[in-house]
Formats: structure tokens, sequence, C-alpha cells
């Protein structure tokens, strides 16, 4: 098959680099997990790091499962508004089949006011749907959920009176939605994890594409960036911004990485894998995703050229690396987004100016 | 030697019908595939990813290929079309994914499979 770059991702000054998170419980000084609210604080001040360090994004995800702090991630990302100046401050992502387009563009709006213009919305279908049965939304309906809500949010994202209607919400007249932002646009891209009908419909609606690639050799992943742009020119929209978002470690040697990587990652897909019939993860398949695989975990030199080597095979221009998958020492986390920021992305842009 | 290949339809186009569809490309064999509408809705999304699989109905990728796989979500199996389907070996690669399927105690009981409640199905 072949692996051109689809893009030339221009300058590498161009490239964003973000960090993105679900708000895991990481543990304390005395080994404890951390409770839910003290794991939000750490993602506050996480934030706030990444912010003085430069880094372009911070990601929040939601979920509605013990094992995550973070279930509505606007308010955290309103918390780190206030305290932060450069950041930006996205979902990752908002699941929008359960979620009303009207409500989460006057969240946003919100975040986007407290921060002078730093909001974006990632927008997804989740491949959680604990907020189904939650919120009271039927998974029947997966699919034209959001199919609908996608739409509805295309339209309140214009920011002018919104005339719409369809069978899973009630019909809008002429209704306008506040606060308006200052831009009048809430940067809003759609994430998808492999499903072709997705990359169609972001090229459709011309929101910028996040693949979100968390297993497998990122490569795979070459002829839908190609699918987004091709479907873009048919639709005639924009295919410019395409992103990537894998999870990642990142220590002083690939040893120590590995060894706080593995046991945290070991829990947290155990966990899930309980719910879904997977069996326990075994370390030779994780040091194998390690290896060749989408997981970007080691020294900074070790992840920078791998990072490098995907951004190039891509041709995207963003890469939000999630970190602190499962309860890792919150000493370690905040270790890993100071290399992060002063050793991995530097590197990464150095790599990709060299052709 | 490719002539005497059986063709391979695949229903469901999504993940897991394009990468069976990339796979049974790569290996030489002629492919059909259909997604729950129009052929036309899926046709770039094939032509991109899996050049080559012809795209089509779901009744005319069952009535046409000698082997049927269905990679469909599970939830939708009872929309297959069971007279075109019939005398065909079909390979039923659908699992029962509570998370998209809903929670649904005939497709978790442990007493049978899934794949056993699809050929029920398709018998009728
Ligand atoms: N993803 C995996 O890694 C994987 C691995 C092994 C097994 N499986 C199983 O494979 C099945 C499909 O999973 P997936 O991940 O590929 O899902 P997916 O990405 O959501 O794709 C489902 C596909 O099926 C089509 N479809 C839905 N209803 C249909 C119908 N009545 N007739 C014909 N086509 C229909 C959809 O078309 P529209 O978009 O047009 O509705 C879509 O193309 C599931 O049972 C899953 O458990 C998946």
């Amino acid at each position: 098959m072949a692996t051109q770059p689809t893009s030339a991702a221009s300058k590498s000054s161009d490239i964003l680099f973000g960090l993105d998170s679900f708000g895991d419980l990481p543990t304390d000084k005395n080994g404890d997990v951390m409770s839910h609210a003290a794991a939000i604080r750490q993602v506050v001040s996480e934030a706030m790091l990444a912010d003085k360090l430069g880094i372009d994004v911070i990601a929040l995800g939601e979920h509605h499962r013990e094992d995550f702090s973070i279930s509505s991630p606007e308010t955290v990302l309103a918390g780190i508004a206030t305290q932060t100046s450069r950041i930006k401050l996205a979902s990752g992502v908002t699941v929008l089949s359960s979620d009303d387009p009207v409500r989460v563009f006057e969240r946003f709006a919100t975040v986007d006011a407290l921060s002078n213009g730093r909001a974006q919305i990632i927008l997804g279908r989740g491949s959680f749907t604990e907020s189904f049965p939650l919120f009271g939304f039927d998974l029947r309906n997966y699919e034209q959920l959001f199919e609908e809500r996608v739409e509805l949010m295309a339209e309140v994202l214009k920011e002018k009176p919104v005339t719409w209607k369809g069978s899973t919400r009630a019909a809008l007249d002429a209704a306008d939605v506040f606060p308006k932002t200052e831009s009048g646009r809430i940067h809003t891209s759609i994430g998808v994890g492999g499903s072709p009908q997705s990359v169609v419909r972001a090229a459709k609606y011309g929101f910028p594409l996040m693949l979100a690639v968390i297993g497998g050799s990122p490569e795979r992943f070459v002829p839908y960036a190609e699918l987004y742009k091709q479907a873009a020119a048919e639709y005639d929209t924009s295919s410019d911004e395409i992103g990537i978002h894998s999870p990642g470690f990142i220590a002083e040697t690939d040893e120590e990485a590995i060894e706080i990587a593995w046991p945290a990652h070991k829990i947290n897909f155990d966990r899930i894998g309980k719910s879904r019939g997977w069996p326990p993860v075994r370390r030779d398949h994780f040091l194998e995703e390690v290896k060749h695989g989408s997981l970007y975990i080691g020294s900074p030199e070790t992840v920078a050229q791998k990072m490098a080597r995907t951004i190039k095979t891509l041709g995207v221009n963003r890469f939000d690396l999630v970190y602190g998958g499962g309860p890792m020492p919150a000493t370690a986390r905040t270790r890993m987004i100071e290399l992060y920021a002063t050793q991995v992305i530097p590197r990464v842009r150095e790599l990709l100016e060299e052709t | 030697m490719t002539a005497a290949r059986p063709t391979i339809g695949i229903i469901g186009a999504g993940k897991l019908g394009v990468v069976l569809a990339q796979l049974a490309l790569a290996a030489r064999y002629e492919v059909r595939i259909a997604g729950s509408g129009s052929p036309h809705a899926i046709g770039l999304s094939m032509r991109v990813l899996a050049p080559g699989a012809q795209t089509m109905t779901t009744i005319d990728v069952a009535s046409s290929s000698d082997i049927v796989i269905l990679a469909l979500p599970l939830r939708n199996y009872q929309h297959l079309p069971v007279d075109a389907l019939a005398d065909k070996l079909v390979i039923d690669a659908m699992n029962y994914w509570w998370e998209v399927d809903g929670e649904n105690p005939a497709l978790s009981d442990p007493a049978s499979s899934t794949s056993e409640l699809v050929q029920e199905h398709l018998h009728k």
C-alpha cells in the first residue's frame, strides 16, 4: 500500500502539539490512588504547567465511569481558562450523540469568553457509550443521533439564528444562541476512530479531522487521511487540518518509561477489558505496541523519533499525546509534561526540518 | 488461477468491512461490498480505502458472491437478506458489543453463541 505523506505538513513550526487526558486517577506520594476531586485539581495544575512551558493544546475527554475523574470537560477547562494565558482548551472528545448541540455551544462559548478565545471542541461518537443509559438515550439510535447532532452543531456554530428540524431533539425556529464569541467561530473538529463514514462526514461539514489511533501501526491511517482530502474536494470544503491523537509516556530513559507506564497501562486496560470481554493485556503485547504500534513510550529521543515518523507518514499538522493512562504517580506525570515540552517537542520540530 | 477463486462478498463497510476488503483484495480475491444504504454512499470510501472492491446493494452482494462475510453491527442481523443468502457459505464476523448494540439479554446469554442466532435466522 502506498504510504506517501498525504500532505506537506508545511513548516514544523506550524505543527501543534497537545496533551490529552480523561482525568485518570493518579497516585499520590504515598502510592494511594487520588480522589476524583484531587485528580481534577491535578489536571488543572498540569494544564497550568503545560501553558507555562508553551505546549499548544490541552484536550480533556469525557468518561462516565469510576476510573476517570472528568465527566464534564468544559467545566475543568473553565477552571484552567482563568489560570492560563496561551494554551488552547479543547475537549477530546465531546460525545455529541448523548449531548445537546445548543448546550455544547453555550458551554464552550463560555469557556471561550473566560479564556479570551482559546476554546476548541472536538466532537465524537465516543467508543465508550456509558453516557447513553445515563442520559436516557437509546443505543439503537447510535448513528442517527450523531448524524443529526453534527448537522445541528454545524448550524449553531455559525452563530446566526438557527432553524432546524430533526427527530432526536425539539425543532428550532430562528433560535439565537448565546453568548456570542468574539471571533465569531469556535474551532471545532471531529474525532474519528477508523470508521470511513465518520471521515466523510467530517469532510462534508468542513470540520478539521482528528484521527484517534490507539493501537496498531499509524501507517494504516494514511488512506483515511487521503479519504478525508478526496471527500473534502468533493464537498468543496477545506481539508487543511488533520491531527492525530495517540497515547504515550515519557521518562528519562526507555527502561524507566516502560517500568512506570506498564503497570498503570495494565490496570487501565484490564479494567476496561473486563466489561468488554477482552483478555488481560500481556507485557509482550504492550512492548510490541511500544516498538511498532501506537504507544509513544520511552525516553525523549525515542518518543520524538516515533512522533516525527508518524507526523511525516500521515502528513498531519497536530499531535495530541494522551498522557497518564491508569494509576500513575502524579510526580511522573508532571515530569513527563516537562520532558514533552522542553525536549520532545523541540526535537520533533528539528527532525521534521531535516527531510 | 484467479478465475477459479470464489468471489467474496462483505456486508458492512465500516471498520471491519474495510479491513477485510483490503486483505481479500491483497490476496487477489474479487470483492463485493455493501453498507446499509445505497452503493453510491460508500463509493468514495471504497475507491480510496479498498480500491478494486465493487460496491453494491446488500441483496446484490449476497446473491452474487460465493462467500459472504457478515461485518455489520450485530443488532441489525435481522435485516439480512435471508433468501439471497440461501445455500451460500456465510461467515459471521459479528460480535456482541454491548457498547454499541445496547444491553440485550438474548445476545449476551452464555448458553448460546450469537452466531447460532444468526444461523437460525438464516435458516428460516
Ligand atoms: N472493529 C473491529 O475491530 C471488529 C473486529 C471484529 C469484529 N467486529 C464486528 O464487526 C461488526 C461491525 O463492526 P465495525 O467496527 O466494522 O462497525 P462500523 O464501523 O460501525 O461499521 C458497520 C457497517 O455496517 C453497515 N451496516 C449497518 N447496518 C447494516 C445493514 N442492515 N445492512 C448492511 N450493512 C449495514 C454500516 O453501514 P452504514 O454506515 O451505511 O450504516 C457500516 O458500514 C460488529 O459486529 C463488530 O462486533 C469488529
